[in-house]
């Protein structure tokens, strides 16, 4: 099996950061860049590494759109045991995640791997778009947002989804495919500091793909600042009537817009077994549009 | 989650403005300014919320357009001269500079205040006094009318030419405009009295006066009360009506929509909503006013979470969210909220006690949870220690993790003792009396940020003078908080129904109907303990020789307070206090006149004479280690402002 995992270098968010007003550039404080692979690439590199763990022909390439000296994702990759690693040297003049998908899925267009793992989302931008575009330029069906990945063979993978409000999702999906996974896809395994070393000694292929996105091809990397979202409808809350004494009015709304006696009457004691109880809450959460 | 805040960091149109995210700091009086000129403390404060990110910064509550209105009790801006205006030019540029829209707030106050700092009498558009400030207004002369209605439009002027945003005129919390609106306030048989159309005219005079003077491209919005909680005044039914023909008449640019009013206690204390109310209490009042309005709506009230402003958006209860205390505790939660880092947010816990109350009382606002407020000139930089020490806190309570945070992120080692098996102190008594769990997120955020700056913490571990000094520290922080005072009254000691406000909460109350609530400390020890027992269906009465039950509680919080304590049934009894106990019987005596009574058949007694501090550990280490600092309630016990500021304080020195 082929495996290609796409990763891109972040700056480490746990040391201070501040926007350029000018530019709008997201920079360290101090002089120093400390930076870091993106933690959902990390995940994907190492469901890559796992898979090929359990079959040990597969083989893990790792890619990596950035500058020369932007590539510590790619050794990253390395250290953790990636077979092949590969920077892909973007336009100066074009950047934005539709960008980036395009270059790469010109690039995998040529080669065909039967799974492409991305990260979710990246700490910085979280456009969340990179991977799901790779799928549509080279349409192969795409798996969004994986938290887990039970299993894959037979040219197939079948993987658990998280959804809103902490629903899951497990899911079957033909390959080739696109994945994109969840920090919690998989905890990164531990690398010791003489591969660290090792890997920082190799060279890092560099590919350049003179490629001319036409605008048809490609959607609008959307501007943030002019995106205003449509006027959200007014959902009606409860409301005290007006006619109804301005003290037992605040008193409803202190109580959280329940009246006392109409509380004791709707609530209802239930028991039984933990698994019936959390049942039971459930539905009741669901019932009333809690979840 | 990609869009978690989508609705909330979205841009917004407002006249020919646009606003970068949702998050409004609406008007509030600071009382920082000098001699009524929004100078440097004013306009520090101010920066701090605009490098945090909020969109929208209104400033100057309740700024005067006139001399007439009563102003010098909260010392708020002085609008009606044109000196101000370098000084608004000075605070716009500095706020501008980090993207958020500047507003002001103009208003005249009429009837609501005291004459007794100006001298001038109170104006109002009848003679009907305020029940809160209990001051009969003279009568607005219909020259006198016209005069304030130019002022309004002058004061909007200098605003402009102090290179403002826009502009908010006041019609809340019963000021001049809305006691015209008010048929229980506005009796005139003029062209101002009357029926709605004729009661709104002086409110339209002044938005029309002021459109004129400041043109098109200057916003001009409004905040209203979305129902006053006033017998016969102005309910949610009369403001949708007068909202919405305010929205008809095309000249105002957002509303914003607050809950209450200031005429009355309960009214006032309604306005800014405490821990007494639910999150977002009020938000149905401005999505009311939303349903009838075409212009961008404020939502207002206890909206303190950006989880919670995005719902408020999301449902439509407005289409911008006020959360100004919330910035106040965190003038940075817009960023952090950007960036993900939601446990980094100090959450405001709506006490009011730091803020709000201290301006109801004419001294400057701060926060009970963030020590900078008010200090931002001083405090706002942290800067490095130039020597990294081995620092050693004993006491995990407010004080204690407070200096550890400061000390830690100052680049010392920060070991913290805590003796119990949990952070927090006497945070964690506070918390369990009825309406206060929300002081549970003051010891969560410490807690996040040690855990997260890496203070060594040891729980459990009762820290003695050995065991400190063998970890060789260059100085200790003590804070080991305080007991509950023992009075020697006669008897006390040693009955054996008798029990301290904080036991109560604890759950150690002995059995029996009838309990006797000495209220001494005057804060919410004992009306929290009170309630708690009422809450176990026992008959409460409070005594306390103070003038009133809860005399120290501030004025958004005994108004609630009262309500309960009324509604479960306790009673009161002011100027008495606790003289002698015997066995079943409790002696009282008359603060004033002497004399004395009694109460028998008492099951229990609590009593609540604030705190007595543990400060052996610290007289102990006196000469022992190079630098000894004694903070919070262990030095002396008071609130947890005190505690705070004095912890945020000396671990600045170490």
């Amino acid at each position: 099996m082929k495996l290609a995992v796409c990763v891109k270098e972040v700056l480490d968010s746990r040391l201070p950061l501040q926007v350029v007003p000018q530019t709008g550039e997201v920079t360290h404080l101090a002089s120093a860049r400390v930076t870091l692979i993106n933690p959902s690439d990390r995940a994907a590199l190492e469901v890559a590494l796992m898979l090929k763990d359990q079959n040990p022909d597969s083989r893990v390439e790792v890619f990596s759109v950035c500058a020369a000296g932007e590539d510590n994702a790619l050794y990253f990759a390395l250290a953790r045991g990636a077979d092949s690693v590969e920077r892909l040297a973007p336009d100066r003049h074009l950047a934005g995640p539709p960008y980036t998908a395009l270059l790469l899925a010109s690039r995998f267009a040529n080669e065909k791997f039967d799974l492409i793992c991305c990260g979710d989302e990246t700490l910085d931008n979280s456009s969340a778009m990179v991977g799901p575009l790779i799928a549509e330029l080279l349409d192969y069906p795409q798996l969004t947002g994986v938290t887990k990945v039970r299993e894959c063979s037979c040219g197939k993978l079948l993987a658990e989804r998280s959804l809103d409000r902490g629903h899951r999702e497990l899911i079957e999906m033909e390959l080739p495919g696109v994945v994109t996974f969840k920090i919690e896809a998989a905890e990164p395994r531990y690398v010791s500091v003489r591969r660290l070393e090792q890997a920082r000694r190799r060279e890092i292929a560099v590919r350049q793909l003179d490629i001319v996105p036409s605008k048809s091809r490609l959607p609008r990397w959307p501007d943030a600042e002019k995106k205003v979202p449509p006027r959200a409808r007014v959902k009606r809350k409860f409301t005290p009537d007006s006619n109804l004494p301005p003290a037992e009015r605040v008193k409803m709304i202190m109580a959280g817009g329940v009246a006392p006696q109409q509380s004791s009457q709707n609530s209802a004691i239930l028991e039984g077994d933990s698994e019936y109880l959390s049942e039971q809450l459930f539905r009741f959460l669901r019932h009333h549009e809690f979840i | 989650m990609p869009n978690q805040f989508e609705l909330l960091f979205s841009p917004l149109q407002i006249r020919n403005k646009t606003v970068k995210n949702r998050i409004v700091s609406t008007a509030h009086v600071t009382v920082f300014t000098e001699d009524g000129m929004p100078a440097e403390r004013e306009r520090r404060y101010y920066i701090e919320k605009a490098k945090g990110g909020a969109g929208m910064l209104i400033g100057f509550g309740s700024a005067s357009v006139h001399p007439t209105s009563p102003a010098l009790d909260w010392r708020v801006v002085e609008m009606f001269d044109d000196r101000v205006i370098p000084y608004l030019q000075r605070f716009s540029e500095s706020l501008h500079e980090y993207g958020a829209l500047v507003l002001a707030q103009i208003t005249h106050r009429g009837r609501r205040g005291h004459s007794n700092l100006s001298w001038q009498r109170l104006l109002g558009p009848s003679r009907v006094k305020e029940p809160n400030h209990r001051e009969v207004p003279g009568v607005l002369k219909r020259e006198d009318i016209d005069v304030i209605i130019q002022a309004f439009a002058d004061a909007a002027v200098r605003v402009k030419k102090g290179g403002f945003d826009g502009v908010e005129l006041s019609a809340a919390h019963c000021h001049l405009i809305d006691q015209f609106w008010g048929p229980h306030i506005n009796f005139r048989n003029d062209e101002f009295g009357g029926d709605l159309e004729h009661r709104m005219r002086f409110g339209f005079a002044v938005i029309e006066r002021v459109r004129e003077a400041v043109g098109d491209e200057f916003i001009v919005g409004i905040r209203i009360t979305g129902d006053d909680f006033v017998e016969g005044g102005l309910n949610n039914d009369i403001m949708c009506e007068i909202a919405q023909r305010i929205s008809a008449h095309g000249m105002i640019d957002y509303f914003n929509v607050i809950g209450g009013s200031g005429e009355t206690l309960p009214a006032e204390a309604a306005c800014v909503p405490s821990m007494n109310f639910p999150l977002a209490c009020f938000s149905y009042l401005s999505g009311r006013i939303r349903e009838v309005v075409r212009e961008p709506v404020i939502a207002v009230g206890r909206i303190n979470d950006p989880v919670v402003a995005e719902r408020v958006l999301q449902e439509g209860q407005g289409d911008l969210v006020a959360m100004t205390r919330a910035l106040i505790a965190d003038p940075y939660l817009p960023l952090k909220a950007r960036e993900g880092r939601l446990d980094e947010i100090r959450q405001c816990m709506g006490y009011n006690e730091g803020c709000i109350d201290r301006q109801y009382r004419g001294i400057p606002i701060g926060c009970v949870q963030n020590p900078v407020i008010g200090y931002e000139a001083e405090w706002s930089d942290l800067p490095k220690a130039t020597k990294i020490k081995k620092v050693v806190v004993v006491g995990g309570g407010p004080a204690g993790m407070e200096a550890a945070r400061v000390a830690r992120l100052r680049g010392h080692h920060v070991v913290l003792y805590e003796k119990s098996d949990c952070l927090g102190g006497q945070l964690n008594i506070a918390k369990l009396a009825p309406k206060r769990t929300d002081f549970d997120g003051v010891a969560r955020w410490l807690e996040i940020q040690l855990r997260k700056q890496g203070v060594e913490i040891c729980l459990g571990v009762p820290a003695n003078v050995e065991m400190i000094l063998a970890r060789k520290p260059d100085a200790v922080v003590v804070a080991t908080g305080a007991v509950p005072l023992v009075p020697p009254i006669p008897g006390l000691a040693e009955c054996p129904y008798a029990i301290s406000a904080w036991d109560v909460l604890l759950g150690k109350t002995p059995p029996g109907k009838r309990v006797l609530v000495i209220d001494d400390q005057g804060g919410m020890e004992s009306t929290g303990a009170a309630e708690f027992l009422l809450d176990d269906n026992r008959e409460v009465e409070i005594i306390t020789p103070h003038y009133s039950v809860g005399e120290d509680l501030g004025p958004t919080n005994k108004p609630p307070v009262y309500t309960r304590l009324n509604a479960k049934g306790a009673r009161m009894l002011a100027t008495w206090e606790l003289r002698a106990v015997e066995n079943g019987t409790v002696r009282l005596r008359n603060y004033y006149g002497g004399n004395e009574a009694e109460r028998t058949g008492v099951d229990v007694l609590v009593y609540s004479y604030g705190g007595c501090s543990v400060d052996d550990l610290a007289t102990a280490l006196e000469g022992k280690v190079p630098e000894l600092y004694n903070v919070g309630d262990s030095f002396a016990p008071r609130s947890l402002h005190h505690a705070v500021i004095e912890a945020h304080k000396y671990a600045r020195q170490i």
